[in-house]
């Protein structure tokens, strides 16, 4: 499974992805939605996005965008904005799913897990 | 006005001053009465001793004259008035009889006659004076004729008789004395002179008064601008509290996302090394090494639960944390918070013991904050108890279902249980040390339970363990339509009480200032349903604000309200004047009936309540105030 992964606290980038490729997935990265945008093109089956990129949340403007264009892959949230009202704007953006910092690394495999196609 | 008016007039608004001056005239009149009958006998001694000088005594009309005039003073002596004065007359017109029969009717005779006509006039009563005059005019034309023949005499005695008779008229036309007129004139005057006097007296009072209400008026100017510069000040100071409100959450809200993601690296990979080997390519990790790794995953996940705590403290304080309620079944949650608890027993040798019926009724209540406040004493039971057993147990009461976390560990001394539930207060410092945490957790959970219209309460026994209870309100209570029919109209109907108004004829404003969400839902619906019409705020100064701008039928205040307490709230209230007559109803988790009685409350309501108590009391004023 390919997986895109729009982070940019390398810390918790190389936690990522020692666990994805451990677990036998593909792994990309990359630092902010513009990139994203170009890398997007190899059609990713998990797109994991960092919601506060560069002191905006421009990873809710980045799900609303892919939503408005019509895809309709998983988009996970993996954010440490855990207030009712954050949570609630990430869905409303478009989010699948949000994985909440910090996580356990049971916690991602098993997101991970859910949507890897069987 | 003439005197025949001032006497006799039955008009109300003259009936005073005749009432005050009649005892005054026959008082004045019997003086006068009394002078005459003095001057009378002085001139009959000076006739006697005149005619005895002068040797031609004439001694009868004299003697005559002193009888009767001793006779007349000795009745007017023994308070015989009238006696006295019908002597006088006998006395005064037997002289002139005897005077005319001696000289005959001269003019100078016939003059004098007019004198006892005219004392009549001043002192007698309308027959006397009558007789008198009858007597006296007959008398002149008897004794004329008599002497000189009828016609003969006519000429001489028709001016004098008429003179008596025009003065007979006057005095019987005006049907009073003329005294009477005099006394009136001057007492008119004495009463005209009292009036001005008070009406001066009055315009002076009134200028006084006008003076003091200039003075108060800019006095109050003063106040009020004063007021004015308060409000505006109040306000810049409410818009930089709201600033620094606003700056605090940003600043905690950044801080926690701050926390948040280092404590990712330590618990992501503290996880990762304990339990997912393969991202470490299976390279063995020495046993030694595992409980370490494990107190770092803990007390990352601890510094994230303390992140949460003070987040939601500081939200609970700006009053800005928000409840989500549902009906809420509570056996699939109290099945989820013990298998949640068993995972943190880990090696301890304690048994969790569900103890609650599947038909528990739903409460309503927020579900992630009943979890957090179950959470947090199941944590905090198993911390404390090292042995034994701990039970969940829960059921119904009245109208509310109480939930209990019954443990068999140490218990906590009585003293300290009332502090238990203080921020950062721990029962004692070496707890503290030994068990770790920071004393949030109770604090946050007895606010929530207060939020849900519940509570949190503890009993304890050192030694033997502790019990904390915590109560929600039923679902049925608070949101009826819910339970008991589709048909929320029918339910609010069958709700509203007996011989209570019609729910559609109702016309009564209710303002409710009630910070607590789910409560402040309880009470606008309950009301709603029956017909009131309702506006709400959750905070205290916007409550007075909203009082005195809506001028509502009713207040309904919550005792423990943002920015301005429900106790100021209800002062100020009632310190206004435009407010101070509506009703308040206060509403508090805590008995203070005698507290808002003495602050102006028109009632308290002890919380948790229930719908009918609340719609009984409602309309227990609202009718009070119609009527």
């Amino acid at each position: 499974m390919n997986i895109l992964y729009i982070e940019d606290e390398p810390d918790v980038v190389t936690l990522v992805s020692m666990y994805v490729n451990s677990a036998g997935h593909s792994l990309t990265v990359v630092k902010d939605t513009d990139e994203a945008r170009r890398k997007f093109a190899f059609q990713p089956d998990l797109v994991l996005v960092d919601v506060r990129l560069r002191h905006r949340n421009e990873g809710r403007d980045f799900v609303r965008e892919l939503r408005a264009q019509g895809y309709e892959g998983v988009v996970v949230a993996v954010t440490a904005m855990s207030s009712p009202q954050d949570v609630e704007a990430n869905y409303e953006a478009g989010f699948t799913e949000v994985l909440l910092k910090p996580f356990t690394i049971d916690q991602l495999a098993d997101v991970v897990a859910r949507y890897t196609p069987a | 006005m003439t005197a025949s008016n001032y006497v006799t007039s039955s008009d109300p608004k003259n009936h005073d001053l005749a009432y005050d001056i009649q005892p005054d005239l026959d008082d004045q009149a019997q003086a006068y009465f009394k002078w005459v009958l003095g001057f009378t006998v002085g001139v009959a001694g000076v006739m006697f001793g005149f005619f005895a000088v002068s040797n031609n005594l004439l001694p009868v009309p004299w003697l005559w004259l002193g009888l009767f005039i001793g006779l007349s003073f000795f009745a007017y002596q023994r308070k015989r008035l009238n006696v006295s004065i019908d002597l006088y007359f006998v006395a005064i017109i037997g002289v002139f009889t005897f005077l005319l029969a001696e000289y005959g009717p001269t003019p100078t005779q016939i003059t004098l006659l007019m004198i006892p006509i005219i004392v009549a006039s001043l002192v007698a009563k309308k027959r006397l004076r009558l007789v008198t005059a009858a007597v006296v005019i007959l008398e002149v034309l008897v004794v004329s004729s008599k002497l000189n023949g009828f016609f003969a005499a006519l000429p001489s005695v028709i001016v004098p008789i008429t003179i008596n008779i025009l003065l007979v008229f006057v005095s019987q036309f005006r049907e009073a004395d003329i005294l009477d007129t005099v006394y009136w004139a001057t007492d008119i005057q004495k009463k005209d002179r009292r009036r001005a006097e008070s009406f001066y007296q009055q315009r002076e009072e009134l200028n006084a008064a006008l003076l003091q209400l200039a003075h108060t008026h800019s006095k109050l100017e003063t106040i009020n601008a004063q007021l004015a510069q308060t409000n505006i000040d109040l306000a810049a100071a409410r818009e930089k509290a709201d600033r620094v409100s606003q700056a605090k959450s940003v600043f905690l809200s950044n801080m926690s996302h701050e926390l948040r993601t280092p404590l990712n690296v330590i618990i992501g990979y503290s996880s990762s090394m304990l339990r997912m080997p393969q991202m470490f390519q299976h390279v063995p990790m020495p046993e030694i090494y595992k409980p370490f790794i494990q107190l770092i995953e803990d007390n990352g996940h601890y510094l994230v639960g303390l992140i949460n705590d003070v987040l939601d403290l500081s939200k609970i304080e700006a009053g800005k944390l928000e409840l989500h309620p549902t009906n809420l079944e509570l056996p699939e949650l109290l099945r989820g918070i013990i298998s949640t608890s068993i995972g943190l027993i880990k090696d301890k040798p304690l048994t969790i013991r569900p103890d609650f019926p599947d038909d528990l009724p739903s409460v309503w209540a927020d579900p992630m904050r009943v979890r957090q406040v179950l959470l947090n004493l199941m944590s905090n039971a198993i911390k404390f108890t090292h042995t034994g057993s701990i039970t969940l147990s829960a059921q119904r009461v009245g109208d509310m279902v109480s939930i209990s976390v019954i443990d068999t560990g140490i218990g906590i001394a009585e003293s300290a249980q009332r502090a238990i539930f203080d921020r950062f207060q721990q029962a004692a410092q070496n707890i503290e040390v030994q068990y770790g945490g920071t004393g949030l957790g109770l604090d946050i959970s007895k606010q929530l339970s207060l939020m849900h219209g519940g509570d949190l309460t503890v009993s304890s026994v050192v030694g033997q363990g502790s019990t904390f209870t915590l109560t929600l309100p039923l679902a049925a209570y608070v949101q009826p339509e819910l339970e008991h029919t589709p048909d929320g109209e029918l339910a609010a109907a069958d709700l509203a009480l007996e011989g209570s108004i019609p729910v559609s004829d109702r016309n009564c404003f209710v303002l409710v200032a009630e910070d607590e969400v789910n409560s402040r839902e309880f009470i606008k619906q309950t009301l709603e349903n029956n017909g009131y019409r309702t506006i709400h705020t959750h905070d205290g100064q916007e409550a007075v604000e909203f009082a005195a701008g809506f001028l509502p039928d009713l207040i309904i205040l919550d005792a423990h309200l943002p920015t301005l307490s429900g106790w100021k709230a209800l002062k100020v209230l009632k310190d206004q004047p435009e407010t101070a007559h509506i009703p308040v109803i206060i509403y508090a988790a805590e008995e203070h009936s005698d507290m808002a009685a003495t602050l102006g409350a028109a009632l308290f309501i002890q919380k948790p309540t229930t719908a009918e108590l609340l719609l009984e009391r409602v309309e227990q004023i609202t009718v009070k105030a119609e009527s």
